[in-house]
């Protein structure tokens, strides 16, 4: 990061030592291109890149520049190379080795192409995976090349505003993903399958298959030695058709297709897929989804019709899709004390709509979210019964304003424990919004909140981060409270809050007078 | 008879009075600072730095006058950032110096030039042309010698003779407005492909020829330095350059104890699990990018060719030459400025090494206790600002010893809880114990930044103003100004 300011430090020396040839220095500062990714082995965050597209070399290649940082944002290398296009997406690290997964082609990314020079190169273009495996005493040790099955012209045509990148052309993107002891996993799908090769520490492949799934997506996990995969298809709901499938990479068996659907057969949405702190194996949670109802999630007053029956925690025991545990809390089976059928929180007349889910080291899932309230709009109501003689104004009134109102409240936390047993925790008080017409009451008007959960090993705890326009609330799991809660500064400086290292939050303070940005990573 | 005895009591009370202030303050002043001490010399610098009509080509003088005013707005803008401060007795130890060489070199130094002490910690000292030098206090701290002194200011004097810095801006503008500079830009607009190397070609061989250490400037200026001593009757050192060699590797140095026992001093046990790395970083790797190491090392050096300049200057050495330490208080102040400093730029695990280091030369001064209270507040302070991150300044561990690893480990893993309680236990202990009001104030300011529950910038902006009534004067309202900021 450091680096990057110093590149950008560079072009402006360069930039104040002349007044007349200022074009050149824009021209040439304008090509260059940086792309920062974090670093991550086993879900921690170990260290950052800075990916940078310094110039063309010729008409084939560019020259690039790694520049690697650790998880304190110190430099520990950099790294220049000459290469076809290429655009990063995704990096991992596992047994001192960097893992870099691109897209590179010899043909999507040069710039516009004339007719002729299209049709001269398009029968050897390709798009390709492109990965790149970099030790720790800065050496490329080992690249490997997988051509993807893309329309060419598709792909040319995918970047119609910007043809000097590739873009994402393939139909499904690139994951990556360290495996402890075994090496690292991509995956990505092209129009004709979807790839999924595992190379060991060197860079060699080992192993690879490929698969076909009618999936409009699908997020890989990595537990131990086996992969999973979530896949989605949404038919009827749009949260929901979801399957989990995978792979054991030792046995190379296939796991068999696990529907996420409850006992009743209702669709699960999935808030949350990442591997328990204390097992290490895979858990999805969410919603349990109305199978009528179940697309009203727009809006605040679409929230009050029930969209939720309830929430599970589904737990994968072993290895495969054979054993699993599922809890679930259905709060239209009227069995709730403070919850109504339809899901509303009743000592405080309030929906919550679950964004961060998170397990703790005890085996307990929480759910957060804000708030919302809905009242009347009697104002509305009364003027239209005033001047309902007239039936135009009345219509106009309840037309436009309608007759409810909605607002944000406080983030509350719930949390469901092993046997399914649903209670509130806690409420933390955050800004309010402003009550707007139930009509246009929609989740991303209305919510001000940004959630982020923060997990540390080494103390076994988590934490959850609330971040308003006012304050950056910390919230500690284990304790139950917020453990520290940050003003953001006055006036000109945005505060915002950024994935660090294990147990840390980066918090990015921008001040929009002096034109600066400063890094801060913070323990919890 | 009576009227000389009433004279002499007038002259003792003064003296005793002078004495008595000397002894408080032993520092300097809040007025020291340089946006206030050299508030009129700004103001001067301003009228009398005119750019003088040199260019009959208007774009060449133009491109020369933005160069001069940039130097004069650099200088301006570092008296106003209190870059600079005055303190008498190190001020006047350089000034006897610098007149020494002045007095004896008086045809080619006609006035004496304006000498401003930076506070920074980097071992330097520059000349920035207009007969003015800059001074930093780390040349200060790390010179043996008034000897090793004198050939810095002398070098630095030299520059200024030889018009250095004035004709670099002369050949900046005359190189940005000629055509063969147009061109070669012109040129790497017209090309498809390599525009950056191109554009930093170009910028390579402007550097080559004309950066501010460029090799035959550094050549010249100690060849004159060294005539500028020999006429002033001081001895020339060239061990001084190798010296300089090491001069970025303070923090290489190891302690003298293990790093318990300076905390021991105080009664804190560290926790081995403070010290013990805890991260799954790429920090805790072993790695090698060998073009970066070597870059980072180049550009911490402010003249790499060290060894090359003591060969070149050998046999200019007096062999009989008897070098003059500088004197104990001389460098104890300047120390402790330079932990001020460190201090006020948040520095912290480099200002708490230092105290090490300093207790390590055998310091018994308690305002090194002062200073170590200051940091572990500031260190909880910091904290509470979601801040401490940047407090600890976080170096890779090629660039320090193990003992600064462990401190830093220690500053960054420490539990918010237990330096919520050192720093409680710190301020409480050295307030009472404080004899000075400004220091045992400071503490008060210190404490209540930690403890009161309000961290809104009104809140601190009061506690700040709380310090600043009935302390105006001291240095340590520098930092209850920072808070008169928005």
């Amino acid at each position: 990061m450091k680096q990057l300011f110093l590149a950008s430090l560079l072009v402006l020396l360069l930039t104040s030592n002349s007044f007349a040839q200022t074009k050149v220095f824009r021209e040439v500062s304008n090509s260059i291109s940086t792309s920062i990714r974090s670093i991550v082995q086993d879900g921690n965050l170990v260290g950052y890149l800075a990916f940078t597209e310094l110039e063309r070399a010729n008409a084939d290649s560019f020259r690039y520049k790694l520049n690697i940082m650790d998880e304190n944002l110190n430099d520990i290398g950099v790294l220049n190379f000459t290469e076809l296009k290429l655009d990063l997406q995704a990096v991992a690290f596992e047994g001192d080795v960097l893992c870099l997964a691109y897209m590179r082609s010899n043909f999507v990314g040069y710039g516009d192409k004339k007719r002729r020079e299209r049709k001269e190169q398009l029968s050897n273009a390709f798009v390709s995976v492109f990965t790149q495996f970099v030790s720790l005493d800065g050496k490329i040790i080992n690249t490997n090349n997988v051509k993807a099955a893309v329309n060419i012209m598709d792909a040319y045509n995918a970047n119609f505003w910007d043809r000097n990148q590739i873009g994402h052309v393939l139909k499904h993107r690139i994951q990556l993903k360290n495996m402890a002891g075994k090496g690292f996993v991509c995956s990505f799908g092209d129009n004709s399958k979807s790839h999924l090769i595992l190379y060991d520490a060197t860079g060699k492949s080992v192993w690879q298959t490929d698969f076909t799934v009618q999936a409009e997506a699908y997020t890989m996990l990595l537990s131990q030695h086996d992969i999973y995969l979530l896949c989605q298809k949404t038919e009827k709901l749009i949260e929901g058709g979801y399957w989990l499938m995978g792979y054991n990479v030792d046995n190379k068996a296939a796991f068999t297709k696990k529907e996420l659907r409850d006992k009743e057969g209702h669709q699960l949405s999935v808030k949350t897929f990442e591997n328990d702190p204390v097992t290490g194996r895979p858990y999805l949670a969410g919603y349990i989804l109305h199978p009528r109802k179940g697309n009203s999630i727009l809006t605040v007053k679409q929230l009050g019709k029930g969209p939720y029956m309830g929430v599970y925690t589904m737990q994968v025991k072993g290895s495969g899709t054979g054993d699993i545990e599922t809890a679930y809390s259905n709060w239209t089976e009227g069995n709730m004390t403070d919850i109504s059928k339809k899901g509303r929180y009743q000592p405080t007349k309030t929906f919550v709509r679950f964004e961060p889910v998170f397990k703790d080291y005890q085996g307990n899932t929480f759910f957060a979210g804000t708030s919302y309230k809905r009242k009347a709009k009697w104002g509305s109501i009364g003027a239209a019964v005033v001047t309902s003689p007239t039936i135009i104004v009345p219509l106009w009134i309840i037309g436009i304003g309608g007759t409810q109102k909605a607002q944000a409240r406080d983030a509350m936390i719930f949390k469901q424990d092993k046997k399914g047993n649903f209670s509130y925790v806690t409420a933390i008080t955050t800004a309010h919004s402003r009550w707007l017409p139930g009509k246009v009451s929609a989740f991303n008007l209305l919510s001000p909140i940004d959630y982020y959960a923060v997990t540390n090993s080494d103390t076994k705890s988590n934490y959850l981060i609330l971040s308003d326009k006012k304050t950056v609330n910390i919230f500690d799991v284990n304790k139950q409270k917020v453990v520290r809660q940050i003003p953001r500064k006055e006036g000109a400086v945005t505060t915002s809050i950024y994935p660090a290292k294990e147990g840390h939050i980066m918090v990015s303070e921008y001040n929009s007078v002096e034109k600066t940005r400063t890094f801060n990573i913070e323990a919890l | 008879m009576s009227r000389y005895t009433h004279l002499l009591t007038v002259m003792l009370v003064l003296c005793c009075c002078h004495q008595g202030f000397a002894q408080t303050a032993e520092l300097y002043h809040y007025q020291d600072l340089s946006h206030i001490f050299y508030q009129k010399q700004v103001d001067s610098i301003k009228k009398a730095w005119i750019c003088p009509a040199i260019y009959k080509e208007k774009a060449t003088q133009k491109q020369y006058k933005e160069y001069w005013d940039d130097r004069t707005d650099f200088l301006t803008k570092a008296i106003k950032d209190d870059d600079y401060l005055y303190e008498q007795d190190v001020y006047k130890y350089l000034d006897s110096l610098i007149n020494q060489i002045v007095q004896a070199n008086k045809q080619l130094i006609p006035a004496k030039p304006l000498v401003l002490i930076d506070r920074s910690s980097s071992v330097n000292a520059y000349a920035i042309g207009g007969n003015t030098l800059a001074i930093n206090l780390g040349l200060l701290t790390f010179s043996r010698s008034r000897e090793d002194l004198a050939l810095t200011i002398a070098h630095e004097l030299s520059h200024n003779i030889l018009l250095h810095a004035e004709n670099a801006m002369k050949q900046r503008a005359e190189w940005i407005t000629s055509d063969a500079y147009k061109t070669s830009m012109n040129a790497v607009l017209d090309s498809k492909y390599e525009r950056l190397t191109r554009l930093k070609k170009i910028f390579e061989g402007y550097s080559f020829s004309r950066s501010r250490h460029q090799r035959y400037h550094e050549s010249d200026a100690d060849s004159l330095a060294i005539i500028l001593l020999k006429k002033s009757g001081i001895h020339f050192d060239p061990t001084f350059f190798l010296r300089l060699d090491s001069a970025d590797l303070q923090y290489k140095q190891p302690l003298k104890q293990p790093l318990a026992t300076y905390f021991a001093a105080y009664n804190i046990t560290i926790d081995n699990a403070w010290t013990q790395k805890r991260s799954k970083g790429l920090s805790t790797k072993v790695y090698n990018f060998k073009d970066t190491t070597s870059h980072i090392q180049d550009s911490l050096k402010t003249h790499p060719e060290c060894v090359e300049r003591y060969n070149k200057n050998l046999a200019a050495r007096d062999a009989a030459a008897n070098y003059t330490p500088i004197p104990a208080a001389i460098r104890s102040k300047a120390m402790k400025m330079q932990l001020w400093n460190m201090y006020m730029n948040m520095n912290l695990t480099a200002c708490m090494y230092s105290i090490m280091l300093e207790k390590d030369n055998g310091t018994t001064d308690p305002w090194y206790d002062f200073m170590v209270a200051n940091v572990i507040s500031g260190l909880y302070y910091a904290d509470r600002d979601l801040s401490r991150f940047n407090a600890v300044g976080v170096t890779p561990k090629e660039f320090i010893s193990r003992d600064y690893y462990e401190l830093q480990t220690m500053f960054e893993q420490i539990p918010r809880e237990k330096l919520e309680e050192l720093s409680n236990s710190f301020l409480t202990a050295h307030t009472a114990s404080n004899s000075k009001k400004d220091e045992a104030a400071f503490h008060r300011l210190m404490k209540s930044l930690t403890t009161d529950a309000d961290i809104s910038q009104t809140s601190k902006t009061n506690i700040g103003n709380t310090f600043i009534r009935g302390n105006e004067n001291s240095l340590y309202a520098e930092f209850a100004h920072k808070f008169d900021k928005p």
